[in-house]
């Protein structure tokens, strides 16, 4: 009998199942959701959409969501340990968890920690977080693990930006390390990327070639695949540098001089020459026969190569100095490390080089542009190690030398905003206030100093080049002894992140998430760290609630492929099916029982600090109002509690309003700044769903187009930094390795290299396009789609190698770590990976009672070590490339 | 008219959006898709290959299907599109074996995703499929009866899937296969299949 149909209805949204908040329209029939397709209208993904977008039904519909709010009542707690839930009304799970925040926020905010992972939704937790509650701590599951330290502060440095990727619509040769952006392989699945990419290879013949240990998705659609030890890529780059500069002698003079610091002239020391007066770095000119200050308008000629005397002492130019620096990395000692013959490096170096056609220019919309149409694209593969920061650096340094940084063809920032800097590089402008480590936050390391403790609880304060060392968080609640933390974490709040299986060693985590005395999770599922909390949220999904700027500048795809900009409202596509609530809305609760959601900062407006109040002074609702809500007709009263639909309403209206100076309002506003046109209400979204325009040649390529900016290929800061560190961790009494602050790139070998030789083989992990992101592993749909293909579930073993050990298809292997940690799984025999490599799916080895989800596959991160020792002391990043031994279970 | 379908493996990422998009269009139950996608593995380290290769009905000019059905269930209409008819289907199953692309299934016994609860989503759709006949990809011809794309076209996020008319020279599909040589798999067989593959 066929179904009365009484309801048919496509109501637009943003997804939420990774970081690119694709556009959506979504078909309720009845009531029910029956079918998302991408929004045609929208140029954040052109209409269509991933795997994972559509299974969004199948988390929404899940019989495994948590349906009413949850309390423990076992009060011991571990990994497989029943919490022994009981129900509980939404007043008292609000009520329990406020009094804790209310209580800890009069006392030390900093005994609060609060976990998440959802780039969409930071809009609204970090002024909740930093600004009305007060706390410093915001841990994001992933960060220092993936996404990290080595890629952001480059993106910092070079284009002023938090992301940078490459200008593919006019790239014709993109050698990919450890990435996968075009084929869903990154850490969201671009939909536009994936477009982009297809187009530039059919369209325009974009060669691809890919460094990658195991013959991955990317690797795999790539012109040449060159198969590489795990963690060598630096050794790679740094060769590939080296025949540039000293082999080819190819390199854009012109940039050179121009838009990097390569003119600069260095002394002995490695300090840059410096005029007495204003401190302004001298260069070289030629003509003249003269040092002058870099930004001399009568420089007539920039020197790049040679020694020159002044006053008895001897100077050269950065670029001199680089280019003799690299000579020691041969293609020999390369080849050695990488395992991938010198000839490849060499002829990638000529192919590289060549395509990228130095001296060529490209008019777009009447502007005239250098085309740099070759360059390099990397992730978590590559900068997943402890030399995570030279190794985004040299890759870097390889773009600029071509002249390929911020020009079309070349490595792009998303949402670019330079400010000048005295000595001439490029800080960020008020557009990125996520500092990511340039310039170097001395100031955080100077309060260390003086006080004699730290303050974060991740030791951020000694990462002064880096962010996103988040992982450490497990080892300061662990050891705040040793780390000089005067405070210990109270209470955690953890929305939609899962550390305990996604960080590393889940013992690690257990027991510094048992340390804590209080949690309180908001979440779809009881995933394995919910299991540890005290208090469950149970959270709307993304189709039954409102979001809004879930397209801010730090979500990757924020900038709907690099030429548009874009912001999306999330609204509800049906009523929420159980006692849920957004995590907006339960952080607006929260704040209100826990008495920070009214009134103004009580500090005087001529003691703020930056034009702003101390954290932890002011309620939510006038933080919110500081931030996104610049028109004062729309701004929220200070002792109402509104809706979230109101919230959003007033925040629309003021799109166009904001002042940028203000910190995070910067994350969403400059774009539209100034607009009017764009500044609309919540019932206007409601119906258009986003706005969208077109980015000018200036705001995508500004290097070359706005001028007196220059990137960095020699670091002079780096050892000045590293003496700081050294000096206060000294004083602290902190063990800490400060060896790679140095001001060139060198080679930094990872723990894994002196791992014992019985330990003969490596691990990595991957991830797909249907899996990216994370949380797959409870949906159905996707687990379907894993278990179906051959290898994700499995631990790929290359086919000799396990010939050689007396292996075959389908044995079940332990995996041991050389810190004794191991997984259990069952091999696959490719000709696909190296032969020193095992390679597993990520996002797999579930414990918690899911079906489908437990036991499935193997969990990659239960064999890395969460510790100072293995992470890059630079930019925090934890090191991914380790050493194992396997045998049969 | 003869609809027919072009997939360019060049363009495809093994992705799985159509597979998926295929599922939640049709809502098939556990373990079938209409729409999939093959891996293969060539050569030898570090010469190897991976090849992936998305598979869906061929919706072939003279399908072996229809022929083996004892029923007439199996039937080609006039626009080339093949279907099952599920009322006069009684589940032999000698097309499932007779596919020599291996794209029917037997939808054997009632199965859901969730042990515990049927979701709204299957409630709605698990009706549209009938125990015990076989089943599998139909073009999502009520879609295109609609002049809208099927659902493996529509979200291809690659854009690697193009869909439209054999017959019409001028058509999308016909110049694709035209200009870049595209070629039915397993020609061998006869079946003169209306789905077409540009190489890799």
């Amino acid at each position: 009998m066929k179904e009365e149909i009484f309801e048919d209805v496509w109501i637009p949204t943003a997804c939420n199942m990774c970081f690119a908040g694709c556009s959506l329209r979504v078909h309720r029939v009845n009531g029910v959701v029956i079918k998302i397709e991408g929004n045609l209208e929208s140029p954040n993904n052109l209409g269509r959409i991933c795997a994972k977008a559509h299974t969004a039904i199948m988390e929404l519909y899940s019989p495994y969501r948590i349906k009413v709010p949850l309390k423990r009542t076992n009060p011991e707690k571990g990994i497989g340990v029943d919490p022994k839930w009981v129900e509980i009304s939404w007043d008292e799970a609000l009520d329990i968890t406020a009094r804790k925040l209310k209580e800890i926020k009069a006392e030390d905010p900093r005994q609060f920690i609060y976990q998440d992972m959802d780039f969409q939704g930071l809009i609204v937790d970090l002024p909740w977080l930093f600004f009305a509650f007060g706390s410093p701590h915001w841990v994001l599951s992933g960060g220092g693990i993936q996404c990290g330290g080595g890629t952001h502060t480059a993106a910092e440095q070079f284009n002023a930006a938090f992301v940078e990727l490459p200008d593919v619509a006019h790239c014709k040769y993109v050698l990919q390390i450890g990435s996968g952006f075009g084929f869903g392989s990154s850490y969201g699945t671009s939909v536009l990327a994936t477009q982009e990419y297809a187009d530039a290879r059919l369209e325009r013949g974009m060669k691809i070639v890919t460094l990658e240990p195991w013959l991955s998705v990317p690797a795999a659609k790539a012109d040449e695949w060159i198969p590489i030890r795990p963690g060598t890529d630096l050794a790679f780059c740094l060769a590939m540098l080296n025949v540039l500069l000293n082999d080819l002698e190819i390199y854009d003079a012109e940039f050179l001089k121009k838009y990097t610091n390569g003119p600069y002239l260095v002394d002995k020391d490695g300090s840059f020459f410096r005029d007495v007066k204003e401190g302004k770095p001298l260069v070289w000119d030629p003509e003249d026969e003269k040092a002058k200050s870099f930004d001399d308008q009568n420089v007539k000629d920039f020197a790049l190569l040679g020694t020159y005397k002044i006053s008895d002492k001897e100077y050269k130019p950065a670029f001199q100095v680089l280019k003799e620096h690299v000579k020691q990395y041969t293609l020999q000692w390369a080849s050695k490390i990488t395992t991938v013959p010198a000839e490849t490096i060499k002829r990638i170096a000529k192919e590289f080089s060549e395509t990228a056609s130095i001296g060529s220019k490209i008019k777009i919309d009447g502007k005239e542009l250098p085309l740099r149409p070759a360059t390099i694209e990397y992730f978590k593969g590559a900068q997943g190690h402890k030399n995570s920061w030279w190794f985004c650096m040299t890759a870097n340094i390889i773009c600029a030398v071509v002249g390929g940084i911020g020009v079309p063809g070349g490595r792009i920032g998303f949402g670019p905003d330079m400010a000048p800097a005295p000595d001439g590089s490029m800080q960020r402008g008020p557009a990125h206030q996520l500092p990511s480590g340039y310039p170097p936050k001395l100031e955080e390391l100077e309060r260390v100093y003086e006080s004699g403790h730290i303050d974060r609880i991740d030791l951020g304060d000694l990462f002064p080049a880096g962010f996103d060392n988040c992982q450490l968080a497990y080892v300061g609640i662990l050891e705040k002894e040793k780390y000089k933390i005067p405070y210990a974490i109270k209470a955690m709040l953890i929305e939609h992140s899962n550390p305990i299986h996604s960080t590393g060693n889940k013992e690690i985590v257990a027991e510094a998430l048992k340390k804590i005395p209080f949690i309180a999770s908001i979440a779809l599922f009881i995933d394995e760290t919910t299991e540890f909390a005290d208090i469950v949220f149970p959270e709307s999904h993304f189709l039954e609630r409102y979001d809004f700027l879930v397209n801010n500048r730090c979500a990757w795809e924020a900038w709907a492929g690099k030429y548009h900009f874009i912001e999306t409202l999330r609204q509800p596509v049906i009523k929420p099916l159980y006692n849920t609530k957004s995590g907006w809305e339960i952080l607006i609760e929260l704040a209100d029982r826990a008495g920070f959601l009214f009134g103004a900062p009580k500090t005087p407006q001529e003691k703020w600090i930056n034009n702003m109040p101390p954290p932890g002074d002011g309620g939510y609702n006038w933080w919110l109002n500081y931030f996104y809500i610049g028109d004062p007709e729309n701004q929220l009263e200070l002792n109402k509690k509104y809706k979230v639909e109101e919230i959003i309403d007033r925040m629309g209206k003021s799109m166009s309003k904001c002042d940028l100076s203000r910190s995070i309002s910067a994350f969403v506003h400059p774009e539209w700044k100034g607009q009017d046109e764009f500044a609309h209400g919540i019932e206007w979204y409601k119906e258009h769903s986003f706005i969208t325009r077109k980015a000018t040649p200036e705001e995508i390529y500004p290097l070359t187009l706005k001028k007196g900016f220059r990137v960095p290929i020699y670091f002079e800061f780096m050892k000045k930094t590293g003496e700081k560190v050294k000096m206060t961790t000294e004083k602290l009494g902190i063990p800490w390795d400060t060896s790679s602050y140095v001001n060139l790139p060198d080679w930094f070998p990872n723990p894994a290299e002196s791992s014992p030789s019985d330990y003969d083989m490596y691990i990595v992990s991957y991830k797909t396009a249907y899996t990216t992101h994370g949380k797959s592993a409870f949906n159905v749909f996707l687990m379907e789609q894993m278990k179906k293909d051959p290898y994700f579930t499995k631990i790929t073993i290359n086919y000799e190698t396990a010939k050689r050990k007396g292996f075959k298809d389908d044995d079940e292997v332990w995996v041991e770590s050389v810190e004794g940690y191991r997984i259990k799984g069952r091999l696959k025999l490719s000709e696909g990976v190296h032969p020193e490599v095992l390679a597993t799916g990520s996002t797999l080895g579930h414990w918690v009672d899911i079906p489908d989800a437990k036991d499935t596959g193997t969990n990659f991160n239960e064999l890395i070590p969460i510790s100072v020792e293995d992470t890059d002391p630079v930019s925090g990043n934890m090191d991914l490339a380790r050493k194992v031994k396997i045998r049969k279970a | 008219m003869r609809y027919g379908m072009v997939i360019d493996l060049k363009r495809c990422i093994n992705c799985r959006a159509c597979s998926i998009a295929c599922k939640m269009e049709n809502v098939t139950p556990p373990g079938i898709f209409w729409s999939d996608v093959l891996t293969f593995e060539s050569g030898k380290y570090p010469n190897v290959k991976k090849t992936f290769i998305p598979t869906l009905c061929m919706h072939c000019g003279d399908p072996i299907c229809v022929k083996v059905c004892p029923t007439g269930a199996s039937y080609k209409r006039e626009d080339g599109v093949v279907l099952v008819d599920y009322d006069k289907c009684f589940g032999c199953g000698y097309c499932v074996v007779a596919c020599p692309y291996q794209v029917r299934s037997l939808n054997e016994k009632s199965s859901q995703y969730f042990l515990s609860e049927l979701t709204p989503y299957e409630r709605r759709g698990y009706p549209l499929h009938k125990v015990g006949v076989a089943e599998k990809c139909n073009f999502c011809i009520e879609k295109v009866e609609k002049g809208e794309e099927p659902a493996c076209v529509e979200t291809c996020q690659a854009k690697a899937r193009y869909f439209g008319d054999l017959d019409d020279p001028q058509s999308e599909v016909s110049k694709l296969i035209r200009n870049r040589h595209g070629f039915q798999f397993h020609r061998e067989f006869g079946t003169d299949p209306s789905v077409y593959y540009l190489s890799a």
